[in-house]
């Protein structure tokens, strides 16, 4: 194997059990996994819940990735939000609820790795969990994975047209929610 | 078309593509880029798109526990033995390419080596003690750089005792 093998060798390897291919996956796309999950779940523990969950479905079952159908990052992105939708909708239904305690907690430990104020940061968690949970995930993979909505469509299961209008119907509730954050962020960058 | 049209449709493009011209249909991005050089309304649109795109990727998501990936190798590891497999950390040396549909049973029937990795994971059924390195997934070492090859070297399979190392 190269020394950076690509995420489909990567796989190959997982099926023929190799063990490391599987912990390099594991530390490549962690993030990526709990990210989905914290935005949809909103707790830091659900998320490492819904991480176990979908790599452990890698390991006992890797050859349901089909290259063919798309690049790795987006099956595993669409893995990760069937098994948060799933939790949601076994609920778990005060799971958001349950969890704004820790919406509203400073998530960032290191407070030189802060980007914005922890009342702003609070308030955009806020905003973002109070969409409607395909909204929420269509913004989720949109904003924090950088998926196309091309890419998306094929996550969701959907068209790109239902894509854009459940991005467009996100982004005007944010704009509206966010109104004083949006006009401190621009007053900011005025010259 | 009409100005308050054209800015109308524009400010639809923002909220369904997003601020980054690069997301937008091909066919509308020359167009749209025209006008928002020649409109200030248009200007300020994208200026507030651009603010909802930063404010919704500056909130960080809270960092792992600090042994997850641990606890999943170890989980994993625990799969295969429930499953009367070898242990993934001592098979992965032992796997060869050729077993990819039915591996159970080539790693059983693979090789000397492959017995004595059994035996290895019959005593860690019964001992359930791994050792992982402080260095894996501590942030700073990545799986390529740690030494060795496979996920027996990378964990480690020996006893606490004789290493002083975390029992998982």
């Amino acid at each position: 194997m190269r020394d950076r093998p690509d995420d489909d060798e990567l796989m190959a390897a997982v099926a023929r059990g190799e063990g490391t291919a599987f912990a390099t996956l594991l530390e490549r796309h962690l993030e990526r996994v709990r990210a989905i999950a914290w935005r949809m779940l909103g707790s830091a523990d659900a998320a490492d819940d819904v991480a176990q969950d979908v790599f452990l479905r890698i390991w006992t079952r890797p050859q349901t990735y089909d290259p063919a159908r798309g690049r790795f990052a987006a099956w595993l992105s669409r893995v990760a939000a069937n098994a948060c939708i799933d939790r949601l909708r076994r609920n778990e239904p005060g799971q958001l609820d349950d969890a704004a305690e820790e919406w509203l907690a400073d998530p960032a430990p290191d407070p030189e790795r802060r980007t914005m104020q922890a009342e702003t940061a609070a308030r955009v968690r806020a905003a973002i969990a109070a969409l409607p949970e395909r909204q929420r995930l269509a913004v989720v993979l949109s904003h924090d994975l950088g998926h196309t909505n091309i890419e998306i469509a094929r996550i969701m299961d959907t068209t790109v047209e239902a894509v854009e209008s459940l991005l467009g119907r996100a982004r005007r509730r944010l704009k509206t929610e966010l109104r004083g954050e949006l006009a401190a962020g621009l007053k900011d960058e005025e010259p | 078309m009409s100005g308050n049209r054209k800015l109308a449709e524009f400010r639809e493009l923002l909220d369904r593509c997003g601020s980054r011209p690069e997301d937008w249909p091909a066919e509308k991005r020359e167009k749209m880029l025209r006008f928002c050089m020649e409109n200030p309304q248009a200007r300020a649109l994208l200026a507030e798109a651009r603010a909802l795109d930063t404010l919704l990727r500056a909130t960080e998501v809270p960092p792992a526990a600090p042994d997850l990936a641990a606890r999943l190798l170890r989980r994993a590891a625990d799969i295969d033995r429930e499953n009367g497999q070898v242990p993934p950390v001592v098979s992965a040396a032992a796997a060869t390419p050729a077993a990819n549909d039915n591996r159970p049973v080539m790693r059983w029937l693979a090789s000397g080596w492959l017995a004595a990795s059994l035996l290895v994971g019959i005593w860690l059924g019964f001992s359930d003690r791994f050792i992982v390195p402080s260095t894996l997934f501590d942030g700073n070492t990545t799986v390529a750089e740690a030494d060795g090859d496979t996920l027996t070297e990378l964990l480690g399979i020996v006893s606490s005792d004789e290493e002083g190392g975390e029992t998982l």
